[in-house]
């Protein structure tokens, strides 16, 4: 081989070379050429799901359909959801839903609506997962505030049947009352008989 | 023998284009095999649309009309979650800042904020579109809590005046205050304490 053909045999190594991993780059990364190429925002970008990760790659936001539901979720960097906004449960009870999770997976804040027009409610949950504050109504047009101790016991109501007056009591552990405006017990909200206006 | 040569050399030409694209695969990590789809730093659009498997749009994430906003609806296009801005509804309106959750018809559960400032509400509607239970400030402290029946009519009212005492009054259907706290009838609650 004359030192002429040796030349060339490296150079054409040295171009192929280039031109594989050239390739390669085109190949596997072609986004951000297509991001950096746009001269401006596009108009539209329609996909099933939209994930956000932080600077470690880790998944911090979903928008999209997720389990076959629209939602937005926002994770927290430990991997838990913190808060959810769509639609979940069961198909035939479906809720629309907004919820603040803590640490622990537990639920702390809840705003529902029923898919299907049936009620609607806001609840606040202690750490234990009880329901310490809800206030709902159904599409009957009942309705009450609740207030539960950490057992998850009603201690403070106020009762708004859809067709009588309305009530304020507070109860014992028991469920009696022991205070209640405008001065009588309403059977629905408050069963147990004690009654001081 | 030239044809030797020739096939020698097309051989190292490939071998090194097969080397360069594994320099690039080993320098890059390994990543374009790892993601298939590489995650993009940002990703601007006026408009983001999330479509479910019939290609229903389900969420529209836009901010055309001035009106920036996330929406998702259900499978009949309602919208079912708003996340977002309101304009006013009309002259003399304010402009608010909104969630709202909805039933097929209407809203069900809203929050808002006055874009300028002016105050903020919550309430809860039932399925006739009656706001039965709404709790608000202002910005000049003044708020309340209010309970409303089926038509509408203010049942229970408690009144939280910025510079006054709080009161809570039941209210019959024709507006009486039947009960009240701290002692007397009170007919507007939130007036009554100041």
């Amino acid at each position: 081989m004359t030192r002429l053909r040796c030349c060339a045999l490296v150079a054409a190594m040295l171009a192929g070379g280039f031109a594989g991993g050239w390739l390669a780059a085109w190949l596997a990364d072609p986004g951000p050429a297509w991001a950096q190429a746009s001269p401006g925002p596009a108009e539209r970008l329609a996909v099933r799901q939209l994930v956000l990760l932080d600077e470690q790659g880790r998944t911090r936001g979903q928008l999209g359909m997720i389990q076959g539901q629209p939602q937005l979720i926002i994770l927290d960097e430990q991997g838990p959801a913190r808060l959810v906004l769509g639609l979940a449960g069961p198909e035939d009870n479906d809720f629309w839903i907004l919820s603040v999770l803590d640490a622990n997976r537990k639920t702390r804040f809840k705003t529902a609506a029923k898919a299907d027009g049936g009620g609607s409610m806001v609840g606040v949950l202690d750490h234990n997962g009880t329901a310490r504050f809800t206030i709902g109504y159904t599409d009957q047009g009942t309705g009450g505030l609740v207030m539960n101790d950490a057992q998850g016991r009603r201690r403070f109501t106020i009762g708004m049947p859809a067709h009588a007056g309305y009530s304020i009591h507070i109860q014992d552990e028991q469920g009696n009352d022991l205070w209640a405006a405008p001065g009588q017990p309403h059977p629905q909200a408050a069963p147990q008989t004690r009654s001081e206006p | 023998m030239k044809r030797l040569s020739r096939a020698l050399l097309i051989a190292a030409v490939l071998v090194a284009g097969f080397l360069g694209a594994g320099a690039y695969q080993w320098q890059a990590g390994g990543a374009a095999f790892a993601q298939p789809a590489p995650a993009r730093q940002v990703v601007t659009v006026r408009e983001l649309v999330i479509v479910d498997e019939q290609g229903i749009e389900r969420i529209v994430w836009t901010g055309e009309d001035a009106r920036p906003r996330l929406v998702m609806r259900d499978t009949d296009l309602h919208p079912r979650a708003y996340l977002g801005f309101v304009p006013p509804a009309g002259e003399g309106k304010s402009a608010f800042w909104a969630m709202n959750l909805l039933d097929a018809q209407q809203p069900r559960a809203v929050w808002a904020i006055g874009a300028d400032g002016g105050g903020s509400t919550f309430n809860l509607r039932d399925n006739h579109g009656v706001i039965r239970y709404s709790v608000g400030y202002t910005d000049q402290g003044n708020g309340g809590l209010g309970m409303k029946d089926t038509q509408g009519r203010q049942r229970l009212g408690l009144g939280m005046p910025a510079h006054a005492g709080y009161s809570l009054s039941l209210i019959d259907e024709d507006g009486q205050a039947i009960w009240s706290a701290p002692g007397h009838p009170a007919p507007h609650a939130s007036r009554e304490g100041e």
